[in-house]
């Protein structure tokens, strides 16, 4: 029915503006230090806490730096330790999950345990334990998030391998005669990977929040350094007589949280075969 | 007692595109009329159409419904005077409630309740054909089969006191011997209730079993609109024409009492 | 002469557990059947028979927990043996084009190279009357009936002696149930490939088998030739034929007791 491509229709808008969006962060991050009008870290105690003007658009904080470059500039450190945490999450999530669902029996039964002992944990109480092992610092952090999230994808992949390997078309390929490697490699895991990308694209915001939220309490980048959590963390004092100096990096957090949620939406849509279906007819 | 209900002028757009063109329908108490037509004709859309249930994106214009002549809204008709029954029962149930909650919700919105409620349900399961009524009321979809989630679809519209019910291809997802029980209990149930039923099916046979009226849909347009026999026999529309082909190369030589 | 031959098969399930108590429910029981080649047989069953079970244990993709079933033919298996799924949407890999699965067989039970692989492709989508350009399309942009020739194609694209048909027309309407059927026979003709027809539907065997056996309380009840005036005895079997649909409509007034005969003159 022709209906529901209409339906298709009104969410590509919705999926156009995240692709923008996200181009649009993409360019901060890369091409950061070059966009921003000032320097980043530059302090100039005269121009502290300036309002919004031509000079400084988005006006100065405690320190006289400029809120516009900063935000720019932090841009960078911010997505780049989210995607860094994601990498990492998805190829322990891929590697351990993929395993137990494949092979099976007492390996799976043995990962699966793994993955139940980092589950128990709450993910902060679990990422503050591991910081408090590792150290403070961004690298740390991004390990710490990292091994905090990896068992619940760990475990989606696996029942994702397990749902796969029923499907009508795994079984037309063993009857089509393809080995059990090639049933993998062709079915199983390009199936596996594109939902797992629909579903990261949809975290990539929450694992965002975990960063900024564990540089707000001071464990991962510290400040001097442009980072968005850093921000809010520095701009908390102020939070009764300039409050918008929280409110421009909470707004990126958002912006980016937002941007990659309607990223997952768009990514779903093309890759999820039921919606294909429906949008077909 | 209502004794028909008209659409009239149903027109059913999405963006510039026409999916349902003017059609018009007229169903009587005690009478099937059957609306034919291949995949994609516009006919299932037709009877979301007329109780508007229509998918985001689809508008309807200009549509009329008349209920023995006097003009109705289709939002005082959905689930009163007229019920939907759909060719996938489970997804037309809530599936952690289970069917007697469906069953006394339904009964609810016509100011039944206790012991009253409880018989008429009983009652009402018998008449469709469910024997083990306790046992099925307990029951949630996922664990009745799909023709007895059919079943219990005609019951809560006899609950819901409806005369007129539109089957979307209710049997398609039925193997023979459930569709033809099923086939059996509509008829039934149009001859003793009187109830007035659009049955919407790609197959003949059905057709053949059990209607009256034929309105046969090509291109979202009804093209022929006949007495069932006078379709069998002679059959006017390239539509009809095809539907019959198919249906007596499947048929004609075949050995059914 | 006997190209698979099915001995004494038991197979069950376990069900129940979350609601209701774990029981085995025996699918199967002492089932015997002889496949010849280059026949047409239909497979008769009502829902929850076990013909699914049936197609699944023939084609190894389970195994059975009793009994034998032996092919007598030239090995390798699955290049003598083939099947056709009912949800044609889903027995394709939503990622990749028709034409890279309807070629899968080829590329593993065959030495052909891709060239050659190409080029029995496009035959086998004109074989079942698909167009050169649908090689390219993805699952999801075919109709149903598109999709179920496109499964048809990949079921005789190694050139099978028999391909199992699992409820493979159940999902179409009539007149797509139709053409595919002449379609079939038409490689029948040409190729001499067996079928083993499952369906529910006996007018579907009726107009495409030469034998017919019916599934009922795990065994066969029946095992009859394909005639005009074939009449079932056992009470199941019977109850399916009896729900086969008129050919034409009854006469109104009189509805419930006119004798069938009568009408056929109408």
């Amino acid at each position: 029915m022709s209906t529901l491509a209409a339906v298709y229709t009104g969410k590509k808008n919705g999926a156009r503006i995240g692709y923008a969006l996200v181009a649009l962060l993409l360019l901060m991050a890369l091409f950061g230090p070059w966009l921003a009008p000032y320097d980043a870290t530059l302090v100039s105690l005269d121009d502290r806490l300036l309002p919004a003007s031509a000079s400084h658009w988005l006006g100065t904080d405690h320190l006289g730096r400029d809120v516009l470059s900063r935000l720019i500039v932090g841009t960078q450190l911010s997505l780049g330790s989210v995607v860094l945490v994601l990498g990492l999450v998805l190829v322990l999530g891929v590697v351990i999950g993929g395993i137990a669902g494949i092979v099976g029996g007492k390996v799976d039964m043995f990962l699966m345990r793994l993955c139940d002992m980092f589950l128990t944990f709450p993910t902060l109480v679990l990422a503050f334990f591991l910081i408090a092992l590792l150290g403070t610092g961004l690298t740390n952090v991004i390990i710490a998030i990292a091994l905090s999230h990896w068992a619940w994808y760990a475990r989606m992949v696996r029942g994702m391998v397990l749902a796969q390997r029923n499907r009508d078309y795994v079984l037309a390929s063993r009857l089509a005669g393809a080995s059990r490697l090639t049933r993998l490699r062709q079915h199983v895991m390009p199936n596996v990977v594109g939902q797992l990308l629909v579903l990261a694209s949809m975290d990539i915001g929450h694992m965002m929040l975990h960063v900024s939220g564990l540089s707000f309490l001071g464990l991962g980048v510290s400040p001097p350094t442009p980072e968005w959590g850093v921000m809010i963390n520095d701009a908390k004092e102020f939070i009764w007589t300039q409050p918008q100096l929280l409110l421009w990096p909470g707004l990126m957090i958002f912006i980016s949280v937002m941007a990659f949620n309607l990223l997952g939406d768009a990514l779903r849509d093309r890759l999820d075969p039921s919606v294909l279906a429906e949008i077909k007819e | 007692m209502k004794q028909t209900l008209t659409i009239r002028d149903l027109t059913l757009k999405h963006r510039q595109r026409t999916l349902v063109d003017r059609v018009e329908l007229t169903l009587k108490a005690g009478q099937v009329h059957a609306l034919v037509g291949a995949s994609g004709s516009g006919k299932s859309l037709t009877s979301l159409g007329i109780l508007d249930l229509l998918p985001p994106g689809v508008h309807s214009s200009g549509a009329s419904l008349l209920l023995d002549g006097q003009a109705v809204d289709a939002a005082q008709l959905r689930g009163r005077q007229v019920a939907l029954v759909l060719q996938n029962p489970r997804s037309a149930f809530n599936p952690v409630r289970s069917l007697r909650q469906h069953a006394l919700e339904t009964l609810h919105a016509r100011g039944l309740q206790g012991v009253e409620a409880e018989q008429l349900i009983q009652a009402t399961l018998h008449e469709v054909g469910l024997h083990d009524d306790q046992r099925v009321l307990d029951s949630f979809a996922f664990q009745l089969s799909g023709g007895m989630l059919q079943r219990m679809m005609i019951a809560l519209a006899l609950l819901a006191d409806s005369r007129f019910l539109l089957a979307d291809e209710p049997t398609s997802d039925l193997d023979v011997v459930a569709q033809a029980r099923f086939l059996d209990l509509l008829q039934r149930l149009v001859e003793q209730r009187n109830l007035g039923v659009l049955l919407i099916t790609h197959d003949m046979g059905v057709v053949a079993r059990c209607a009256d009226q034929v309105s046969v849909m090509a291109h979202g347009r009804i093209v022929e609109q006949a007495d069932v026999h006078q379709l069998f026999n002679a059959p006017q529309s390239q539509e009809a024409r095809t539907l019959l082909a198919a249906h007596h190369s499947l048929t004609m030589e075949s050995c059914a009492p | 002469m006997s190209f698979i031959q099915v001995r004494d098969l038991e197979h069950g399930y376990s069900a129940g557990g979350l609601f209701s108590k774990r029981h085995r429910v025996q699918v199967l029981s002492g089932l015997n059947l002889d496949l010849h080649e280059g026949q047409s047989l239909g497979l008769l069953g009502g829902s929850g028979s076990g013909k699914s079970t049936l197609a699944r244990l023939l084609m190894g993709l389970e195994s059975a927990d009793r009994g034998s079933i032996v092919f007598k033919g030239q090995p390798p298996f699955l290049q003598r043996v083939q099947m056709v799924f009912q949800d044609a949407l889903s027995a394709f890999n939503p990622q990749r084009s028709i034409g890279w699965s309807i070629a899968e067989p080829l590329r593993h039970l065959s030495d052909m190279d891709a060239a050659a692989c190409r080029d029995r492709v496009e035959q086998l989508l004109q074989q079942v009357q698909l167009e050169a350009r649908d090689i390219d399309k993805l699952p999801a942009q075919l109709s149903g009936g598109q999709l179920q020739r496109a499964g048809i194609a990949r079921a005789m694209a190694i050139g099978p002696q028999l391909i199992i048909l699992d409820e493979a027309l159940s999902n179409l309407d009539r007149v797509l149930q139709v053409q595919i059927l002449d379609l079939l026979a038409q490689v029948r003709h040409e190729s001499g490939t067996g079928f083993l027809l499952i369906t529910h539907d006996l007018s579907l065997v009726q107009r495409f088998c030469q034998r017919v056996v019916v599934l009922a309380e795990g065994k066969l009840v029946e095992d009859l030739p394909v005639t005009a005036q074939m009449r079932f005895t056992h009470p199941a079997a019977r109850t399916l034929q009896e729900a086969v649909l008129p050919a034409m409509p009854r006469v109104r007034t009189v509805r419930d007791h006119v004798d069938a005969r009568t009408l056929e003159k109408l």
